[in-house]
């Protein structure tokens, strides 16, 4: 099931918080929210269920007997059992038929693939599994003696598709003991409803027109066409993810939960290493926190570390070679940002750092976009090819015309790539605290808002039936 | 009355208590309405109720055949589906017809037509 569907938003969802609010107490919500979200994974793909439950099974029991050992050697094992389980159902759903390719081609046999398709969600719990008995291994968390409650944290349906990689951590007192009230909902319904509008309206709108001008013949697109397409791919890109993490950011508010922000207006960052603190959050952390700080972080053979860490990074991406191509793509910008431009940038002064660091990072950006997006490299040759060389296009439109003539569009985009609308939103509930009338004006303008979005979204929904997510091949 | 703060507290979200009440009433309305089998619009036999037996179950396609169904037979559908084309037509606002022009270094001509021709009607 995809959020961005009228089955979740007007029967699951409501049937859920329903009965979710009416349920006494935290055990009962727990028990139920655990049914839901393994409904709500089964509705698309019953059979991996067994995959997400037997994975964290054996996480269970690693937790249980890495806490219970005396000896610090039997932990490793067991850690090392546990990551291997993990990577292991990673490697083989996701990668044995690239791998498995890219062997033949380098040594010329001809072993079968499998025919597997991808478990959704896989990319993602096999992740969180992972922080859990990393961290009961470390001593960050107890190992949670309720096999249940460690699924439910696996599982929950906000996060188990596309969401934030939530570590264990971040969730392990909530699960017992959360806030739940009114306030917390009204919160999370704005956050989803936002959400809701990037991927059904905005996300969607872009989406049209990259296949417009990106699939097919290139040439019929021109080169006016191939970066409109890439733009288009730029914003469709950032609103579908972006929008999956507001909305299930949203959703655990609404059940209690404080899931960690994944996007913090990626677009507006001055340097690629300030991208990456602001894109996919969640995964960087992840692999900042699990793989390179481990390997040594910046202490012992650091150009080394970043690269394996990129390397996976853009693996992680998808199963192509493309998708690796991406991940080295930006070791080197980070590397030579960290190695050789940081200086450089502390001698400009702040103003014109800002604008230049903007624009480049906008510009390398946009480029390695055309990097993940293209996973057949003569389409990526063909186009890197009509973008720097320009040649007409050979049915085609005018593109000053074409964007003039969505400028409505295009300027509701750039807004909303922006912090402007938050800025907005936060001054004027300064303003709107200082008395009751005013309080009241600002839950009718928040109601009106809502309300608006959610039509909006629903209007669109309607609209179109087959409405996947980007992300959604993990 | 705005003194009164258990009235304010009450009313206070008022957000979640107006969607929560039209979602109820779209999910009630969902099962009343009888909507039809056929869309004149779209020229297509609308999804009909999908028969769940344990295979299709299982296989994941019961649920795609009833997202399908619910979204073929969705309350309102047609008010919506013109609503959304209203709205796409406002952020697009200014889209015409694109101008349309053919590479000089291709001899066809464009659908068929002479392109100066084809020029001449568009600017009428």
């Amino acid at each position: 099931m995809v959020f961005s569907s009228l089955i979740f938003l007007y029967i699951f969802l409501p049937v859920c918080l329903i009965i979710y609010y009416l349920l006494p107490n935290i055990k009962l919500k727990n028990i139920h929210l655990l049914i839901m979200s393994l409904i709500f994974y089964a509705w698309g793909e019953p059979k991996w269920i067994i995959l997400m439950v037997g994975g964290t099974l054996v996480h269970y029991i690693g937790g249980l007997l890495i806490a219970r050992t005396k000896k610090k050697s039997f932990a490793k094992i067991i850690l090392a059992f546990c990551i291997f389980i993990s990577l292991g159902l990673l490697a083989v759903f996701k990668y044995y038929n690239f791998f498995i390719g890219e062997f033949n081609s380098i040594f010329n046999s001809s072993i079968s693939s499998l025919r597997l398709t991808l478990p959704i969600g896989i990319s993602f719990y096999t992740f969180q599994t992972i922080t859990y008995t990393v961290d009961v291994y470390r001593k960050k968390a107890e190992p949670q003696k309720s096999f249940l409650k460690l699924l439910l944290y696996v599982c929950m349906f906000p996060q188990l598709i596309a969401g934030p990689i939530v570590k264990y951590v971040d969730v392990e007192k909530a699960l017992d003991n959360r806030e739940i009230n009114l306030a917390k909902f009204s919160d999370g319904l704005i956050r989803f409803s936002i959400g809701l509008f990037k991927k059904a309206v905005l996300a969607n709108f872009f989406g049209k027109t990259v296949s417009e001008f990106l699939d097919g013949d290139l040439f019929a697109s021109g080169s006016a066409g191939i970066w409109i397409g890439l733009i288009a791919y730029a914003f469709q890109i950032y609103f579908d993810f972006s929008a999956y993490s507001d909305m299930a950011i949203g959703l655990g508010k609404i059940l209690g939960f404080d899931f960690p922000e994944n996007f913090n207006y990626p677009y507006e960052a001055t340097s690629i290493n300030e991208f990456w603190k602001k894109w996919h959050i969640s995964l960087t952390t992840f692999f900042r926190e699990y793989l390179y700080i481990p390997l040594g972080g910046n202490r012992k053979h650091h150009v080394f570390n970043l690269f394996i860490v990129w390397l996976l990074t853009g693996l992680w991406h998808g199963a192509a070679t493309n998708f690796i191509l991406w991940g080295l793509y930006y070791f080197v910008f980070i590397s030579l940002e960290k190695f050789f431009f940081s200086d450089i940038f502390k001698k400009v002064p702040g103003m014109i750092n800002h604008t230049i660091g903007r624009f480049y990072t906008l510009f390398v950006v946009l480029m390695g976009w055309l990097l993940f997006y293209f996973e057949d490299m003569s389409k990526l040759k063909t186009a890197l090819w009509l973008m720097f060389n320009q040649k007409e296009s050979t049915v085609f439109l005018d593109p000053s015309g074409y964007i003039l003539g969505r400028i409505f569009l295009i300027i509701l985009a750039v807004f909303a790539c922006t912090r402007i609308p938050a800025n907005i939103a936060k001054y004027s509930k300064n303003i709107f605290k200082k008395n009751k009338v005013l309080k009241m004006t600002n839950d009718v303008l928040n109601f009106v808002f809502v309300f608006a979005l959610l039509f909006i979204s629903t209007a669109c929904l309607v609209g179109t039936t087959y409405n996947p997510f980007l992300y959604f091949r993990f | 009355m705005f003194s009164n703060y258990y009235f304010y507290k009450k009313i206070a979200k008022l957000n979640i208590i107006i969607i929560s009440i039209l979602t109820i009433f779209l999910m009630i309305s969902t099962f009343i309405y009888k909507s039809k089998s056929f869309s004149k619009e779209e020229n297509r036999k609308l999804a009909e109720k999908p028969k769940a037996t344990v295979e299709n179950v299982f296989s994941g396609e019961y649920g795609k055949a009833y997202e399908d169904y619910f979204s073929d037979h969705f309350v309102f559908r047609d008010t919506f589906i013109n609503i959304s084309d209203k709205f796409e037509d406002f952020l697009l606002r200014f889209h015409k017809g694109d101008k349309i022009y053919v590479n000089e270094k291709s001899q066809e001509d464009f659908l068929g037509e002479n392109l100066e021709d084809h020029n001449k009607a568009e600017k009428k």
